[in-house]
C-alpha cells in the first residue's frame, strides 16, 4: 500500500478555537478514502489543512514524498490536488467554459481533458456558454468536480458532494465519482453513510478534530456499534 | 429582464438628467453642459475604477488612492516642465531595483529567518539609502520651472557632478542588496525558481543601462530638452503612470498585505498612508498649488476649429460644438476616459487575468485552491488601480491645475460614484461616475442660467451652494431607493 497523501498529528486553530488536535490519516494511492465524523468533527478543516487554507501550527502533511504543511495553498494544489468544496464554491458570474478554464495550470489543458468531462457530465455540453449562476445546484455540483479534473491532479479533495441534492441525483454522483476513482485518488467527505461506504475502501473516523480509528471500510462495516456512536447512523 | 433592470435603471437617470437639461437650456448649452459633465466623468471614472476593482477583489477601502492621483498630477506637471528630471532620477531607481534583484538572487543561498540578522541589515540598508540620497537636490530639481523645447542646455542646478552622482548610485545597488536580504531573513526563506543566468542578466544590464544614462546625460539631456511639447506630455504621461503602478504595487505588497481580513486595521491604514502621502507631497513640492499645466500643443494653438475633423488639422484649443466652443484638451479628457473603460472592460472580459479578478472577486479562497497565486493577482491589480488614477492626475493636471488638497477632493468625488455604482462593481462605477459628472456640471448650470420644470412660469435659481450639494443629492437619491447602488448586490 503506496501512501499518496499522509497527514501526520496535525493541530489547527482557526481564531483561538483550537479545532483539529491531532489528526492522522493515510490515503493509499488509487483508492477512495473516506473521512468520516459527526458535524463539527473538523473534516472540512482537515481537508483546508492538507491545503493549506487552515495551515496546521503543528504536525507534518506529506503528499508524494513531499513535506507541503507551509506551504502557501496554490504552490500545494499546483502539485496535483483539486478540491471541490463545499456548498461548491462555482464562480456564478463566469460562464461554465470559464469556470473549467480557469482551473487550467497549462494551457490547452481543458482542450484535452473535455471529452473526458462530457463523458462524465455530459449537462455540461450542452450549458457551457451559460452563466454558472444559472445552473441548477446538481449541476453546480458536476461543475465543481469537473473543475477539479481539468488540471492534472493525483489527488482530488471532496467535500460533501451530495449536499442538497435529490435521492435521484445522488445516484448519478455516485456513478461519476466510482468512475472517477479508477484515474485519480480520491478522499471523500460526505454525511451520506449510504452513499461513502459503497464508495470507499478505506476510512478515517474523527470525533472532535481527534483520530478515533481507521482502515478498511469492510471492517468498519463489521463494528456497528461504532457507525452507530459516532455517526448515528445504521449499517 | 431582470438581468437588464439595472441598466435600465441607470439609463433612465441618466436620460431623465439630458432631457432635462435640453428642455431648459437649448441644445448648444446643454451640449456643454453635458461635455463639462463627462469630462468630470472622465476623471472620476479613472480614480474610481481603482477603487472599485480593489475593494471588489480585495475587499480594501483604499483612501490612500486619492494620493496617488495627486501624485500622478505631481510626477506629470514636473515631468512635462523639466523632462530631463528623468535623467537625474531613473538612473536611481534603476541601481535600487537592480540591488533589491541581487538581494533576493542572494538570499536563496542562505534561506534562513534571522529577525535579528534581518532588522541588522536592514537598517544598515536605510542607512546606505540615506547616505547615497543625501544632498540629492530634489527640490529645485522638481521646482516647476518649465523650460521650453530646445531651451537651455545642462546648468550647474540639473545635474550634479558625475562622480557624485556615480557615487550615488553605487550606494543605491547597496542599500537596494542589504534592504532585500533584511526583507527575506525576516520570513522564512523560500525556494523560488529563479533562472539563474536571467537573473545575473537582468542585475547586470539594469545597472548598466543606469551607468550608461548617467555617461551620456548630456546627449540625452539635449534630444529630452528638444522634444516637442507633445512628446513631452506623452513622457509626463509615462511617468506618472509608471510610478502611480510602482507605489501601488508597493503599497500593496509593504502596507496592505499583512492586514487582509481585518478592515478597521486596513482603514485606520490607508487613512494613515493618505495624510503622510499629502504631507510628503507638501515636502517635496511645497504648500503652494500650481496654476493648470499648459496644454500640449495639439490642443493649444488660440484658435476655435469649426469640427472636431478641421481640429485634426489645424489643432486649436477649442471647437465650435452646437454653436458653442468648447476646449479641445477637455474632450481629450473624455477620449482618455472612454479609451480606459473600453481597455480595463476588455482585459476584464477576454484575458485569463480579468477572468482570475472576476472570480477572485466572488470568492478569492477559492480561486487559490485552483493553484493560482492571488497575492500575486491582488498586487497587479493594485498595480493596475494606482496607474489608473495617476493617469487621471495628469490628465487632470492642465484642466484644475496642481494643488495639495486636489487628491482628497477628488477621491471623495470617486467614492460617492463608486457608492453609487454598487461597491465593487467595475460597470457600475463608470455608471456612478457618469451620472455624478453629469450631476455636477448640472448643478453647476442651474446656477448661472436658472432652472425651470416644465409648467413652472418662472426659471428656479440656485445657489451656488446647490451646485456643490448636487451630487450628494444625487448620492442620497440613488441610496433611497437601492440601497446598496445602482448595480449592487443586496446584502
Amino acid at each position: 500500500m503506496n501512501a499518496l497523501l499522509e497527514v501526520q498529528d496535525i493541530h489547527t486553530y482557526i481564531g483561538q478555537f483550537h479545532i483539529l488536535q491531532g489528526v492522522s490519516l493515510t490515503v493509499p494511492e488509487g483508492s477512495v478514502t473516506a473521512l468520516l465524523g459527526r458535524n463539527g468533527a473538523g473534516k472540512t478543516t482537515t481537508l483546508k489543512s492538507i491545503l493549506g487554507l487552515t495551515p496546521p501550527r503543528s504536525g507534518k502533511i506529506i503528499f508524494t514524498g513531499k513535506e507541503i504543511q507551509g506551504l502557501r495553498p496554490y504552490e500545494i494544489a499546483s502539485l496535483g490536488i483539486g478540491y471541490v468544496p463545499e456548498h461548491r464554491a462555482i464562480f456564478t458570474n463566469l460562464t461554465v467554459e470559464e469556470n473549467l478554464r480557469i482551473a487550467e495550470r497549462r494551457k490547452g489543458e481543458l482542450k484535452r481533458k473535455a471529452d473526458f468531462i462530457f463523458s462524465l457530465f455530459p449537462d455540461l455540453k450542452k450549458l457551457y456558454k451559460l452563466p454558472a449562476g444559472h445552473l441548477s445546484g446538481g449541476q453546480q455540483q458536476m461543475l465543481a468536480i469537473a473543475r477539479a479534473l481539468v488540471p492534472d491532479n493525483r489527488l482530488l479533495l471532496i467535500d460533501e458532494p451530495s449536499e442538497g441534492l435529490a435521492p435521484l441525483l445522488v445516484r448519478e454522483l455516485m456513478s461519476a465519482i466510482r468512475q472517477l476513482s479508477s484515474e485519480v485518488t480520491i478522499l471523500l467527505v460526505d454525511q451520506n453513510f449510504q452513499m461513502t461506504s459503497s464508495l470507499a475502501t478505506y476510512y478515517t473516523l474523527i470525533d472532535d478534530g481527534r483520530l478515533v480509528s481507521s482502515g478498511l471500510m469492510s471492517e468498519l462495516l463489521q463494528e456497528p456499534e461504532t457507525v452507530r456512536r459516532y455517526l448515528g447512523a445504521v449499517v | 429582464m431582470k438581468a437588464y433592470r439595472e441598466a435600465l435603471v441607470s439609463f433612465l437617470i441618466i436620460l431623465g438628467i439630458i432631457v432635462l437639461v435640453y428642455w431648459n437650456f437649448g441644445p448648444s448649452k446643454a451640449t456643454a453642459t453635458l461635455l463639462s459633465g463627462l469630462t468630470l466623468a472622465s476623471l472620476y471614472f479613472l480614480l474610481g475604477a481603482g477603487l472599485s476593482l480593489i475593494f471588489g477583489l480585495m475587499d480594501v477601502l483604499n483612501f490612500a488612492h486619492g494620493v496617488i492621483f495627486m501624485i500622478g498630477a505631481y510626477t506629470g506637471y514636473t515631468f512635462f516642465g523639466n523632462p530631463r528630471l528623468i535623467l537625474n532620477t531613473l538612473p536611481l531607481f534603476l541601481a535600487l531595483s537592480a540591488g533589491v534583484m541581487a538581494g533576493t538572487f542572494l538570499s536563496q543561498i542562505f534561506s534562513k529567518q534571522n529577525r535579528v540578522l534581518a532588522l541588522f541589515l536592514a537598517s544598515i540598508g536605510l542607512i546606505t539609502l540615506w547616505w547615497g540620497l543625501k544632498g540629492f537636490p530634489l527640490r529645485p530639481l522638481v521646482a516647476f520651472e518649465p523650460t521650453t523645447p530646445g531651451g537651455a542646455i545642462p546648468t550647474a542646478l540639473a545635474q550634479e557632478p558625475l562622480a557624485r552622482m556615480a557615487s550615488r548610485l553605487g550606494w543605491m545597488v547597496l542599500s537596494g542588496l542589504l534592504l532585500s536580504l533584511g526583507t527575506s531573513f525576516w520570513s522564512k526563506g523560500k525556494e523560488r525558481s529563479i533562472v539563474i543566468y536571467r537573473r545575473i542578466f537582468s542585475i547586470i544590464s539594469l545597472t548598466a543601462v543606469a551607468f550608461l544614462i548617467l555617461l551620456e546625460r548630456n546627449f540625452l539631456e539635449k534630444s529630452l530638452l528638444n522634444l516637442s511639447v507633445d512628446l513631452r506630455f506623452l513622457l509626463a504621461m509615462v511617468a506618472a503612470v509608471v510610478v502611480g503602478a510602482i507605489l501601488g504595487a508597493l503599497i500593496e505588497g509593504y502596507f496592505i498585505r499583512p492586514f487582509y481580513g481585518r478592515p478597521v486595521a486596513q482603514i485606520v491604514l490607508t487613512l494613515g498612508l493618505m495624510f503622510a502621502g499629502g504631507e510628503l507631497v507638501k515636502f517635496i513640492w511645497g504648500k503652494e498649488g500650481r496654476a493648470p499645466m499648459s496644454a500640449p500643443s495639439l490642443f493649444a494653438t488660440s484658435c476655435i476649429s469649426p469640427n472636431l475633423f478641421a481640429w485634426f488639422r489645424e489643432h486649436c484649443s477649442s471647437i465650435y460644438i452646437v454653436g458653442r466652443a468648447f476646449p479641445s484638451y477637455r474632450l481629450f479628457i473624455i477620449f482618455i476616459g472612454l479609451l480606459m473603460f473600453l481597455i480595463i472592460t476588455l482585459l476584464l472580459r477576454y484575458t485569463r487575468l480579468g477572468m482570475i479578478i472576476r472570480a477572485g472577486v466572488q470568492d478569492s479562497e477559492m480561486v487559490e485552491a485552483l493553484g493560482i497565486n492571488v497575492r500575486r493577482v491582488f498586487t497587479i491589480v493594485f498595480a493596475i488601480g494606482s496607474a489608473l488614477a495617476a493617469l487621471g492626475g495628469v490628465v487632470a493636471a492642465p484642466f484644475v491645475g496642481v494643488y495639495p488638497d486636489m487628491g482628497g477632493i477628488f477621491q471623495l468625488q470617486a467614492f460617492i460614484a463608486v457608492v453609487i455604482g454598487g461597491m465593487g462593481n467595475y460597470a457600475g462605477t463608470a455608471v456612478g461616475a457618469l451620472i455624478l459628472g453629469l450631476a455636477r456640471a448640472f448643478g453647476d448650470t442651474l446656477v448661472t442660467t436658472g432652472f425651470a420644470l416644465p409648467g413652472m412660469a418662472q426659471a428656479l435659481k440656485a445657489s451656488p451652494a446647490i451646485a456643490r450639494a448636487s451630487i450628494v443629492l444625487v448620492m442620497a437619491l440613488v441610496l433611497l431607493v437601492r440601497p446598496s447602488g445602482i448595480f449592487g448586490k443586496k446584502g
